[in-house]
């Protein structure tokens, strides 16, 4: 696959929804006070969204967004041709989450609706398979909607302190348009021998992520810049040189390390970290939403990377968007 | 060649010192370093980071768990893979 590039589609909008409640990672028992101001200086993670209710769904988050998207684009959900719901923490695989969503926001039935199983690169394969159905679609004003995220904490263990203080819960919906003249491209990798630097552990007291923090960075620096090059050597013309530069958040250290081999200026490169820490799929939508202005237009760089080994970057025209203030609810 | 590598090693004790603010008399490249005071998992992480900006040479978690002492990593950054 690799490169690619899609004619005709467009980024319309953005809304996203978080837990209201936040915890402090200054208040984790496990760790010193001097342990824990190192992990917010080095990871940049001060505070993370975490749901209180573990039981519920991430379905209520997709729903909020999803709303908010449709008032913000002022679209009927009548006009909803695509809908894919990219998530690695469904609450129950059958039927996938993408159904059942389609019946709650009462959506038409001529939408498709599927969901997509990935994470930290998700946002960035999402756009691809969302821009690629409206592209294949047989009319003009066709619409999609993209929605990524995860509640992360439920797959975090209480006392694992490579992961709790990293992850954050929340989601994104992306609104997608098809539009004359547009043009997005894409450099899409998997390096699926990195399986186990994230993965899922099943013990007695439940299904934890895990995550080996060296081999995550290791991975992040051999495969995310070269990615990241490849398709700016091929596709950022002059013309097309990115405005801004929005990575998945992984941490601090992570992702000052891409933007140093990338050679992007530290101002073009915007972070959430301190106040959102890594919301998964919803890390790149969510960030640029908080950076973006709406009547701003230009050359925007995504890059996604993380479980799998999973590397997908984006180089998009943003040009006519609209962007919704964060959601915070209680759940 | 003998007084490249010693002189190398040299600079690598003085990065560590530097990297974890211990006396650089107290290193040498017997240095268990998991029993550095400011050793953590965490720290783990900073110092791959900082091999890496420094030499340019990513260890690996794997390699990392087949090491004990700073000499041990001296040569992963002399002879990666």
């Amino acid at each position: 696959m690799a490169l690619s590039k899609l004619k005709g589609i467009k980024i319309s909008g953005i809304a996203s929804a978080l837990p209201v409640n936040k915890e402090d990672n200054l208040n984790l028992s496990n760790l010193g006070l001097a342990q824990k101001e190192a992990l917010i200086k080095h990871t940049g993670i001060r505070f993370r969204h975490v749901v209180k209710q573990k039981e519920r769904s991430v379905k209520v988050l997709f729903k909020t967004a999803m709303d908010k998207l449709l008032e913000t684009l002022d679209w009927d959900k009548s006009s909803i041709d695509v809908l894919l719901i990219v998530t690695q923490t469904a609450l129950s695989p059958i039927p996938s989450l993408a159904c059942q969503l389609h019946g709650e926001m009462d959506f038409p039935p001529t939408a498709l609706a599927y969901d997509i199983n990935s994470g930290c690169s998700g946002f960035v394969y999402g756009l691809h398979t969302a821009g690629q159905l409206l592209a294949s679609l047989d009319q003009e004003g066709k619409r999609a909607i993209l929605c990524c995220g995860d509640i992360s904490s439920s797959l975090t263990e209480e006392n694992d302190m490579g992961v709790k203080p990293i992850f954050s819960d929340g989601v994104s919906a992306i609104g997608l348009e098809n539009s004359q003249n547009s043009e997005c491209f894409f450099n899409l990798e998997t390096f699926g021998k990195g399986q186990k630097a994230i993965s899922l552990e099943k013990s007695e007291t439940g299904n934890w992520m895990r995550m080996d923090g060296i081999d995550v960075f290791n991975y992040a620096i051999k495969y995310v810049p070269n990615n990241i090059k490849t398709l700016l050597e091929r596709y950022a013309k002059e013309s097309r040189t990115p405005e801004m530069y929005v990575f998945h958040q992984a941490n601090l250290l992570i992702n000052k390390s891409i933007m140093k081999a990338v050679g992007a200026e530290e101002s073009k490169v915007p972070n959430s970290l301190y106040e959102y820490g890594n919301t998964a799929s919803a890390s790149i939508p969510l960030t640029f939403s908080l950076n973006w202005q709406n009547k701003k237009r230009g050359w925007v760089l995504f890059s996604g990377f993380g479980v799998g080994f999973s590397v997908a970057s984006a180089l998009v025209k943003i040009d006519g968007i609209k962007i919704a203030q964060p959601e915070f609810i209680h759940i | 060649m003998r007084e490249t590598r010693e002189l190398s090693e040299l600079d690598f004790l003085n990065f560590t010192s530097k990297e974890f603010q211990v006396e650089h008399s107290v290193l040498s490249s017997q240095t268990e370093y998991r029993n550095l005071p400011n050793w953590s998992s965490l720290h783990a992480l900073l110092f791959i980071s900082a091999i890496n900006d420094a030499y340019g040479v990513l260890i690996s978690s794997n390699e990392l768990s087949k090491s004990k002492t700073l000499g041990d990593l001296f040569d992963m950054i002399q002879n990666p893979n």
